[in-house]
């Protein structure tokens, strides 16, 4: 307690205060910005912490960091185009809300689950660090391998009435995430000979081409310019009563512990905890179809826990000096130009810098919400342009987004032609989600899987019963897989109760 | 759960996972520290899809059989072929931007694919073309290459700039 008040003794000066304000306005913006996540805008604004106070620069940093996974949502939802690769799973029902007229709703209630997520990982950062520093030390390459394979159970269920193309849709991320040099022998795979090919593909350009250039494709073939001209005149945009977004409490909290946990673990990230919230509630609901339609929990998952991760991500920078995702990395990158070696021994000789990291972590979520705001007002304004306007100002956003990335040309052509395959895809029913769900978790699975074998000495079985968190987590991935399988089946039986 | 078009796609994963299997040849004998190897997982997923493939183009082919009658893809195809004539404009669009960004220069080929696009999909309405290819174009340069010093294709204006 008395550490936890020096921290909120560093975050009382008007400099503190405004660099975390400039922090989560400079993030939110960020995230809104195809092409430019939480890490890359952390990384354009340390420069600028080099004068600062080594704490000041660590809270600026520290509110880049949780407007930076909010903004992402934003776009997520208006114009199906996630701004980060942790706001993809906002897409499946936050894009399908807004095309309902619930934009508000969907905007709204994702700045809520964003804020609660955060806060709620700020809370558990303070009670739990140092315990949850020794969960994310439990876990092995066969712990990360079977978290994959839970999480990928998704693929399952996205695939409407044909469970086989959903799997099929997932196969083909993971095939896709094998494309590039082999990580343990360094061999090409896959490459064709092309020198681009060699580093794989990048997320954020086909991420985007798969869901905003084939939606815009496939709106602009049913498109005709004599219809209404508004995105969505009918949408409501209004802020829901507090009454609503707070019905979903049991959701956030939810979301936000899968967030906290993910976080913890290094490696794993917002994007996957993101994913494996969605899955989860998708999975346990007693109505799956409605996910993919506009179902409010489709929202409310996803951002409370890619939010909550920002609290779990630092715990392993901290409490033990790794940085578990590229975000930490350069928040250690900020502390060590500071002569700041993060670590046990930080909490006791400078216990203001951590501290003053989880007060600043609660003032940027409060922050957010009035940055939220203010951001949602003005996205809506301009996503009520003309159709063809916002056709091209999407794929113009998407071409420079992606070629903004890596500064590669390829990057563009990447985009491009994702949309083109995801067009396709949607015209064959089969649900690009699992296809981006594959990308993300395929090299995760495989790295991890290889790894393993080499401890378990090559016995596969050995994988999946080398401790206790193994066989829960090799239960866990059963059950998810039997749930979907059931679910048909179970309806079946019960459907002649109905007459 | 299938369709009689679903031969299509069984067919498309038939090809993908033999296509994997074949670019995998190589890597299977590639000695690795891991007891799995580069070829491990790959060989699987092909595996898994040429699986699929054939469940798919089986029961398609029975379904086929059993109603007859014409592909379900054919009819939809007929029905909206003003509308893949804009899908296709608009690749021609990208294509082009694709191949003209670095040469001529963001500056110049944004508003050009701004206006390509807003004319395919059947907007006449020449100031609104305009602004909305400037005022974007404007915006997100700015956005990029001033604020966030990404190195933004100059093309022509190269040396106006550096």
């Amino acid at each position: 307690m008395e550490n936890f008040l020096i921290g909120v003794g560093t975050l009382m000066s008007f400099e503190a205060i405004m660099a975390i304000i400039i922090g989560v306005v400079w993030g939110t913006v960020g995230g809104i910005i195809p092409g430019i996540n939480a890490t890359i805008a952390m990384a354009l604004l340390l420069p600028f912490t080099w004068g600062m106070q080594p704490a000041t620069a660590v809270m600026m940093l520290a509110g880049v960091y949780c407007g930076g996974e909010y903004g992402g949502s934003i776009p997520a939802v208006l114009i199906g185009t996630p701004g980060t690769n942790a706001a993809a799973a906002t897409v499946f029902d936050g894009f399908e809300m807004h095309k309902k007229g619930q934009t508000g709703l969907a905007l709204y209630l994702s700045l809520y689950s964003s804020v609660f997520g955060g806060l709620f990982g700020a809370v558990c950062l303070i009670i739990f660090a140092i315990p949850l520093a020794s969960v994310a030390l439990a876990f092995g390459p066969a712990e990360y391998f079977l978290l994959a394979l839970a999480g990928l159970t998704l693929i399952c269920s996205l695939g409407e009435g044909n469970i086989l193309k959903g799997i099929w849709a997932g196969l083909l991320g993971i095939l896709l995430s094998f494309i590039g040099l082999d990580p343990f022998v360094g061999a090409p795979r896959m490459t064709f000979g092309m020198i681009d090919l060699t580093d794989g593909l990048e997320m954020i350009p086909l991420m985007m081409g798969l869901f905003a250039v084939s939606e815009v494709l496939k709106q602009a073939q049913q498109f005709d310019i004599s219809d209404t001209y508004s995105f969505n005149k009918s949408s409501d945009t209004g802020m829901p009563p507090l009454k609503t977004l707070a019905s979903y409490f049991r959701v956030h909290v939810i979301g936000s512990i899968i967030g906290v946990v993910v976080g913890v673990m290094p490696g794993a990230g917002a994007t996957v905890a993101s994913f494996l919230s969605y899955s989860w509630f998708k999975n346990t609901s007693k109505d799956p179809d409605s996910f993919g339609k506009g179902n409010p929990i489709g929202v409310a998952a996803p951002e409370s826990a890619n939010n909550a991760v920002t609290g779990g991500a630092m715990v392993p920078l901290l409490a033990l000096g790794i940085p578990g995702s590229n975000s930490t990395a350069i928040m250690l990158g900020a502390l060590m130009i500071h002569n700041i070696v993060p670590g046990p021994m930080l909490f006791v000789n400078q216990p203001e810098i951590p501290y003053g990291i989880f007060s600043s972590l609660f003032v940027a979520n409060l922050v957010m919400i009035f940055v939220g705001i203010a951001c949602i007002k003005l996205a809506i304004k301009i996503t009520n342009i003309s159709k063809p306007a916002l056709f091209a100002v999407i794929i113009t956003l998407v071409f420079t987004g992606s070629y903004a990335y890596n500064g590669e040309m390829f990057d563009v052509l990447v985009a491009f032609l994702c949309g083109l395959a995801g067009l396709a895809m949607r015209k064959m029913k089969l649900p690009h989600a699992a296809t981006v769900l594959g990308f993300v978790l395929g090299f995760i699975m495989e790295a991890n899987l290889r790894r393993a074998l080499i401890i378990s000495a090559g016995s596969y079985i050995g994988v999946f019963i080398n401790s206790t968190i193994t066989i829960i987590l090799s239960m866990i991935v059963c059950v998810s897989l039997m749930l979907p399988l059931l679910g048909p089946i179970k309806r079946k039986f019960e459907a002649p109760k109905a007459y | 759960m299938f369709k009689k078009t679903d031969w299509i796609f069984g067919s498309i994963s038939i090809f993908i996972g033999a296509a994997t299997l074949f670019l995998m040849r190589g890597l299977i004998s590639l000695k690795s520290m891991d007891p799995a190897g580069p070829a491990a997982m790959p060989t699987i997923v092909a595996w898994l899809m040429i699986l699929i493939g054939v469940i798919h183009v089986t029961c398609a082919v029975v379904l086929i059989k059993r109603e007859g009658g014409k592909s379900e893809l054919s009819n939809a195809g007929k029905k909206d072929s003003g509308g893949t004539q804009k899908v296709v404009m608009i690749c021609v669009a990208c294509v082009g931007y694709y191949f003209l960004l670095e040469k001529i220069g963001y500056i110049f080929m944004t508003p050009l694919l701004i206006t390509a696009i807003m004319l395919s999909v059947g907007e006449r309405q020449a100031r609104k073309i305009a602004a909305t290819s400037i005022i974007t174009t404007a915006f997100l340069f700015c956005v990029f290459y001033f604020a966030l010093k990404v190195n933004m294709p100059l093309g022509l204006l190269d040396s106006l700039f550096n």
